[in-house]
């Protein structure tokens, strides 16, 4: 004779739906729990969760798995290389460069979409457009616009589409050296 | 390369807190108070970072940047990106879990080490009567052929089961002086139990894979949880075949209080950690006394199997999406 713990009783429909029941909830908890947990550095950067701040230019381009465009015209009155790069995953993703003027603060940004003509609206810090004027650029027609920066400060605002890709320039700068970092602009080798 | 074992550190550790606490919820969730179907679940967790998780790590697509920011539900590297003091606060939780994670595991070893180093004297034979006692309430087990039965000449009392190849029950001159007749037969019964589980060989596999795991505080403590759960299965299959729980209890509560919470080494890291051990020691005493008054061992559950293999297919599945 053995004697062990009792044996298990005959099972019942509840035994089952209890079963199933639980582990959905728990799995579901577990689920929400860990992508609570996942946003918290992105809540507390301020920005979204599918929005990374990356080390430099090329880890970009690893993550979008595209070249990006960088202005072969670059003014010494602006820092290299970019003080944050920012990116979007996705299909309707990009990036988002930061760039400081030599002699401080916000000089540059540029924006660019990774494989559509819409550049991401949320790698764009909201703005209040003062004025719009149509520009010239390599024989496309281009709008360039006045706004007021989440900074205060009145900045341009040049947003053109290159090789079915979006770009947005904004600068600090005059119309003219934004319109040649523009017209330079490529992918980088 | 170096970079895939630190992953493999990170992700053994976050994987085995995230299955232990899925484990724990299901086992409120589930009211699972059988002692094997405890045991059995909470070894599922302990599998997760000994085997699930080093396949994962090694998965390519799982550590490329896309399947991170749009497929996990948790990424360290995303908490990499938080920093303090110029180092980033996942490293931070990741260094301080592996320090108490070797910290507990040193904290087993060592009493282990020394207990071993010393001398217990020769053990005696026992009486016929002992000998005949041993045998019955080994029948009752299941165990053919009965252990031998070995008398320590030792005045502290203990009362353990040793050996894997050849598992002997060891019962020292203080202990058959301190029980009387129904706790001696409870508590024998008790460790024969234990034989009868071959608790022996799986604590030291248990302690294999800690040692495996060294670094891990929550495989650790998975372990020692699934030891109290044997103790528990013992304590039931033991008091099923003695037929008396309250002898057992009153056992357990003589030998605790005779040895001081528990004879144990000096540990290398001071007084300081001796005495909430032993409360801790004492709590768990008093938890299993409780268990035994509280009525009989509770039954296994019906679906316990169906239970066991969706813990086994889910958990590994969740945990594909943390990385």
């Amino acid at each position: 004779m053995s004697a062990q713990a009792p044996a298990a009783p005959a099972w019942r429909p509840s035994d089952l739906w209890r079963t199933f029941a639980g582990l959905i909830v728990v799995l579901g908890t577990a689920a929400m729990l860990l992508a609570g947990l996942d946003s918290v550095p992105s809540w507390v950067a301020g920005e979204p969760r599918d929005l990374r701040r990356v080390k430099d230019v090329e880890e970009a381009e690893r993550r979008l798995k595209v070249r990006l465009f960088l202005p072969g015209y670059f003014p010494e009155t602006i820092e290299w290389p970019p003080h944050s790069v920012r990116v979007m995953q996705g299909r309707t993703g990009g990036a988002a460069l930061a760039f400081d003027g030599r002699t401080g603060g916000h000089y540059m940004l540029l924006v660019q979409a990774a494989r559509t003509t819409e550049v991401p609206s949320r790698l764009l810090p909201p703005a209040t457009v003062l004025d719009e004027s149509p520009v010239w650029l390599r024989g496309q027609r281009v709008t360039l616009r006045r706004i007021v920066g989440p900074d205060g400060n009145v900045w341009r605002e040049l947003a053109w589409t290159e090789k079915e890709r979006g770009l947005v320039l904004r600068s600090r700068g005059t119309v003219d050296e934004m319109l040649k970092m523009a017209r330079t602009a490529r992918e980088e080798p | 390369m170096p970079g895939r074992w630190a992953d493999l550190a990170e992700q053994s550790i976050v994987h085995a807190l995230v299955a232990a606490l899925v484990v724990e919820a299901l086992l409120r969730v589930w009211r699972i108070e059988s002692p094997r179907d405890r045991l059995i679940l909470r070894l599922m967790a302990l599998l997760q970072p000994l085997l699930v998780t080093p396949v994962l790590v090694f998965l390519p697509w799982r550590s490329e940047d896309e399947f991170h920011d749009s497929w996990t539900l948790f990424s360290g590297r995303h908490w990499e990106e938080l920093r303090l003091l110029g180092v980033s606060l996942f490293d931070l939780f990741v260094l301080a879990m592996a320090s108490i994670g070797l910290l507990l595991f040193l904290l087993d070893l060592w009493p282990l080490l020394r207990g071993r180093r010393r001398a217990r004297g020769a053990p005696e034979l026992p009486t016929a009567a002992q000998e005949a006692e041993v045998a019955e309430l080994a029948r009752g087990l299941g165990l053919h052929p009965a252990p031998p039965l070995r008398l320590l000449p030792l005045d502290a009392p203990a009362l353990f089961c040793a050996g894997i190849r050849r598992p002997t029950i060891l019962v020292s001159h203080g202990a058959l002086a301190l029980l009387d007749g129904a706790e001696r037969r409870a508590a024998l019964a008790h460790e024969l139990a234990h034989l009868a589980g071959r608790d022996p060989l799986v604590s030291w596999l248990l302690m294999g894979v800690r040692a495996l795991l060294f670094f891990n505080p929550v495989a650790q403590v998975l372990a020692r949880a699934m030891a109290r759960e044997s103790e528990r299965r013992a304590d039931d299959s033991g008091s099923s075949v003695s037929g008396d729980r309250l002898a057992l209890a009153s056992a357990l509560l003589r030998l605790h209080r005779a040895s001081g919470g528990g004879p144990r080494p000096p540990l290398p890291f001071g007084a300081s950690l001796e005495e909430p051990l032993r409360r801790a020691r004492s709590r768990d005493v008093e938890l299993r006394c409780r268990r035994l008054l509280d009525g009989p061992a509770p039954a296994r559950s019906p679906v316990a199997g169906l239970r066991v293999a969706l813990v086994a297919l889910a958990v590994p599945i969740l945990l594909v999406f943390v990385t």
